[in-house]
């Protein structure tokens, strides 16, 4: 997956406060590898599903075992919002910013919460086929956005 | 008792309610969680005719703030043989607090169990979603939520918004059938002399209202409240001596329709829904009744899709028919299902399902401002979209 550094209108960049300090240990590997560029999703060696956010055991199988499976980061929006009213003072410079559902392919239906960048409110986004990508996030963080695809 | 039955069905009732006087976010925080618990517990107490030191049994939800040992303190009571809390679900587990107050009573822990929400704004818990937001500040997100946070989704309107979403992509629904949800709480608390907003709504000033996370507008959402409620519960052999008509939990129940690894990754069903069918079910199959049974519906309004979610999930119309259904005036105190007829958590007041809880009292004594004539059955739904999320079918 190519990575971009664009100066984009994006909810939470260069907001150290914001970013995924925390790393549990169920969660680093998925930050480790995005700071290589590569999205990973947890995915159980037993039977083979995927699995977000990340948890102990498989909900297919029961399995313990489990391991990071890089995917390709193509995707389709399941759903979306425009979010106008900022809670917090590291939003009041992004609204309105979109949250979208992301349903990501060949990961057993897994969908995450991101940005679309390059779209605009109004535009009917369900369905729209978009691409994953790492923006630099400030602190040497990175985190993963979308595009068109 | 039926195959299906629980061994609580029937067995307990509701026998005193009480509250204190509701007001806007922060305008109660002088006189703080405390004293604002102990008057409403105090008014539900003398509604029952009995004295606050009878009280032995406390049981909560969404980690009320207020604990069980400082209101005995206040009133004396000398006895404490319950106290427990529902994990999680914020509003969505105001019903689980009835299926503990009805397991302690029935199991012979305690006589006389309140259920009680005490909210000034301003305390720790009182604001669900702020917490979340100020952990996201200081870089201390949960788990779940680091996956979440750094794309500034946040609140429940946001998280929400998403699911609104989809079902309006999915069934067509609309910005004015989520509108219809507000205008019918609006109508309903014009006469209702507690309510913080009596003043008519047009759906174009809901059309107008600003824009909180789209499609949801200021007006699909609740305001944030300052107040308290309460409701005492005993067993069904010591209600009929008390001061009113007792008010029987037909059925009580919890669940969630979140069956997958996340809320994200539910199925297409589940996520276009309150997630409250497996709830229903429940519900319905151990009260041996079917939706149309129900004479007055309380169902949990924190923002109007999930209302109208619910309206589906608990069968009142088809899947995807929700919109049609409150745009047809279904809804109102004519209707074929009255819904929530105090003005509820958008006209009333935000007390986390405690007022729906009242309010299906009120019905079912027959005392309501807005009276549904001849109510037999209640059904009071706890907040939808969350896990768990619980409820209980009212008679009186
Ligand atoms: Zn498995």
């Amino acid at each position: 997956m190519s990575e971009r550094n664009e100066l984009e209108k994006v909810p939470g960049l260069m907001v150290p406060g914001l970013l995924p300090a925390a790393r549990y240990p169920l969660t680093a590997g998925y930050w480790i590898a995005a700071d290589e560029g590569r999205l990973v999703i947890q995915r159980c060696t037993e039977c083979g599903t995927h699995r977000h956010p990340p948890a102990p055991a498989c909900y297919r199988c029961q399995s313990f075992q489990w391991d990071w499976h890089q995917v390709s980061g193509a995707g389709q929006i399941f759903s979306y919002t425009w979010v106008h009213a900022a809670l917090t003072q590291a939003f009041v410079a992004t609204v309105p910013y979109n949250v979208c559902v992301v349903e990501l392919a060949d990961t057993d239906g897994v969908r995450i919460a991101s940005t679309v960048t390059g779209v605009n409110e109004g535009d009917d986004l369900i369905g729209s086929r978009v691409q994953g990508y790492f923006a630099d996030a400030g602190g040497g963080n990175k985190l993963l956005l979308f595009a068109g695809a | 008792m039926t195959a299906d039955s629980a061994i609580l069905d029937g067995k307990v009732a509701i026998v005193g309610i009480g509250h204190t006087e509701y007001r806007k976010r922060g305008e109660l925080a002088h006189r703080g969680t405390y004293s604002l618990a102990c008057e409403a517990i105090a008014n539900a107490c003398a509604d029952a005719g009995i004295s606050p030191s009878s009280i032995d049994g406390y049981s909560g939800y969404a980690y009320e703030a207020v604990e069980p040992l400082r209101i005995a303190a206040a009133f004396g009571a000398p006895k404490l043989g319950y106290a427990g809390m529902v994990w999680g679900g914020g509003g969505g587990g105001v019903l689980g607090a009835v299926v503990n107050a009805s397991m302690a009573l029935v199991c012979g822990y305690a006589d006389y169990v309140v259920i009680y929400r005490s909210l000034t704004m301003s305390q720790a818990t009182g604001r669900f979603g702020q917490l979340e937001v100020e952990k996201a500040l200081t870089g201390d997100l949960s788990e779940d939520l680091t996956f979440s946070g750094p794309y500034g989704l946040l609140s429940p309107a946001q998280v929400f918004a998403l699911n609104a979403r989809r079902h309006m992509h999915r069934y067509g629904t609309t910005i004015d059938q989520l509108g219809e949800i507000a205008v019918n709480a609006r109508r309903m608390a014009a006469t209702n002399p507690d309510a913080r907003f009596r003043e008519p709504l047009t759906l174009q000033q809901h059309h107008d209202s600003r824009m909180i996370a789209d499609p949801l507008r200021l007006l699909d959402c609740c305001m944030e409240s300052d107040g308290a409620a309460a409701v005492v519960l005993t067993r069904t052999d010591r209600a009929a001596d008390l001061a009113q008509s007792p008010v029987y939990v037909r059925s009580s129940a919890m669940g969630a329709d979140f069956r997958y690894s996340s809320r994200l990754s539910v199925s297409d069903d589940d996520f276009a829904s309150a997630a409250q069918t497996s709830l229903a079910e429940q519900l319905f199959a151990r009260a041996a009744i079917r939706p149309d049974d129900i004479d007055v519906a309380l169902l949990y309004d924190h923002f109007t899709p999930m209302v109208l979610m619910s309206l589906e999930d608990f069968g009142f119309c088809a899947k995807g028919e929700g919109g049609p259904f409150v745009a047809d005036g279904q809804i109102g105190l004519t209707g074929t299902l009255p819904l929530n007829p105090h003005g509820g958590h958008l006209a009333e007041v935000y007390l986390h399902g405690m007022n729906h809880i009242l309010e299906a009292t009120r019905q079912l004594r027959g005392t309501a401002v807005n009276q549904v004539p001849s109510a037999d059955l209640a059904l009071v739904g706890g907040a939808g979209g969350v896990n768990p999320t619980t409820g209980c079918v009212l008679s009186r």
